[in-house]
């Protein structure tokens, strides 16, 4: 399946804006809602440096926060994703040579964390990494498979192909709100299934 | 009531919520249910994507973010971006303002010019709009000058307009009545628009 991670990134322009905004005008819980957003693939780019899942967390962690201090400076030149995965690559790479290793030499494409020479770099390969993600990614198929299949087109027209509601509801010939609804339901049947896999502490809390 | 508010953060997530993102935004910030839904609809699509390279570590910085920069100064400067909707009413605003202060200059000008004009022929009836009669070049250049220019008379009306006392009477009166138009029009501080041409000896000029 298809790797799209700038459709969805460019369709995700006017609400980075609103929230880079709100933070700009004193609102912290607007930077929250932009971790929550992007913290998988800070973290996913990060682990190409990176090896270990610890310390992957705490550089993510640190990208952030150097996010957040930086903000001021941040004028919508460039995307906000594209400024934060600068943000993210030199934080991992300063982090590599503070701690004696070294940085590798060519740099990470942001959208599919190759680099130039056309090989990927570390990721998380230890065998408890692989297993989650196994796990994760069964679940998912399982889960698209059992799924009526205009959720299923829905969602996956959304996710892979990054299409937008006006296309989607164009390609299956029927109203908009019905590929909202049928988007939303699609995710609901499918956070059901990966909640006890990638459960948010908020959700273990209320659970 | 849930389902409503979670199909909407659902829409946020793909950033199809148009005019109404605001408002889901406000909700998300007040609602942890809302919030933890956005968290993990982005995640699901995360995933989803990175299926075929399977390279993808789950990490979870975002409490620990949050508690970090609680410490941390509170951002507060002027929004100045590029993607930033401009207030182009605004613009439109200025833009209609100089044009209409243009247009109320231009008009009050023309209606003092013909006012003064009207008057001029109304209490001159036996001088008259003086006709300009061209010579040369440079004269034509100082008719265009003035809207209501003196410019080269023939010698027996000018023995006539520049006759002493008569033509001084003339002259003050209508400097009289620009003086009062000018005050009716706010237009205090403006020289008469008049040019009088002396041919030397007799005449009186301005």
């Amino acid at each position: 399946m298809a790797d799209a991670p700038n459709q969805r990134s460019n369709n995700s322009a006017n609400i980075d804006v609103e929230l880079v905004r709100r933070v700009q005008q004193g609102d912290k819980g607007a930077f929250d809602l932009l971790v929550r957003k992007y913290q998988q693939r800070v973290g996913k780019l990060v682990s190409r440096f990176i090896a270990d899942r610890s310390e992957v967390e705490d550089v993510t962690q640190e990208a952030f926060i150097k996010a957040y201090r930086a903000l001021p400076n941040f004028r919508g030149d460039s995307a906000f994703y594209t400024w934060l995965y600068r943000i993210a690559t030199n934080t991992a790479k300063n982090y590599l040579v503070a701690a004696g290793r070294r940085p590798p030499r060519s740099d990470v494409d942001i959208t599919t964390g190759a680099t130039e020479q056309g090989f990927e770099l570390e990721g998380d390969q230890s065998p408890e990494g692989e297993m989650a993600s196994e796990e994760i990614h069964r679940v998912i198929r399982q889960a698209l498979e059992q799924m009526p299949e205009e959720l299923r087109l829905a969602l996956t027209m959304c996710e892979f192909d990054g299409f937008s509601y006006d296309e989607i509801a164009e390609v299956m010939e029927c109203p908009i709100g019905t590929v909202r609804s049928r988007i939303f339901r699609a995710r609901q049947s499918l956070d059901k299934k990966l909640r006890p896999l990638i459960s948010t502490n908020e959700v273990e809390e209320a659970v | 009531m849930k389902k409503a508010r979670l199909e909407q953060v659902s829409s946020l997530v793909d950033d199809e919520q148009g005019g109404s993102g605001k408002s889901v935004v406000d909700d998300l910030l007040k609602d942890a249910e809302s919030r933890d839904a956005w968290q993990r609809y982005h995640e699901l699509g995360d995933w989803m994507r990175n299926m075929a390279d399977g390279g993808m570590v789950r990490v979870d910085v975002a409490d620990r973010v949050s508690a970090a920069i609680e410490g941390e100064p509170t951002l507060l400067f002027p929004v100045n971006h590029r993607q930033a909707p401009i207030s182009r009413p605004s613009r439109r605003g200025w833009s209609q303002q100089l044009a209409g202060i243009g247009i109320a200059a231009a008009v009050a000008t023309v209606t003092v010019l013909l006012f003064q004009q009207h008057e001029f022929l109304e209490t001159e009836p036996d001088v008259g709009v003086v006709a300009i009669n061209e010579t040369t070049p440079a004269e034509k250049e100082k008719a265009v000058l003035g809207p209501a220019s003196l410019a080269k008379v023939d010698a027996s009306e000018e023995d006539e307009l520049l006759s002493g006392e008569l033509f001084q009477q003339k002259l003050d009166a209508y400097l009289a009545s620009h003086v009062k138009q000018s005050a009716g029009y706010r237009a205090q501080g403006l020289l008469p628009n008049i040019r009088a041409v002396d041919h030397g000896g007799t005449g009186k000029g301005n």
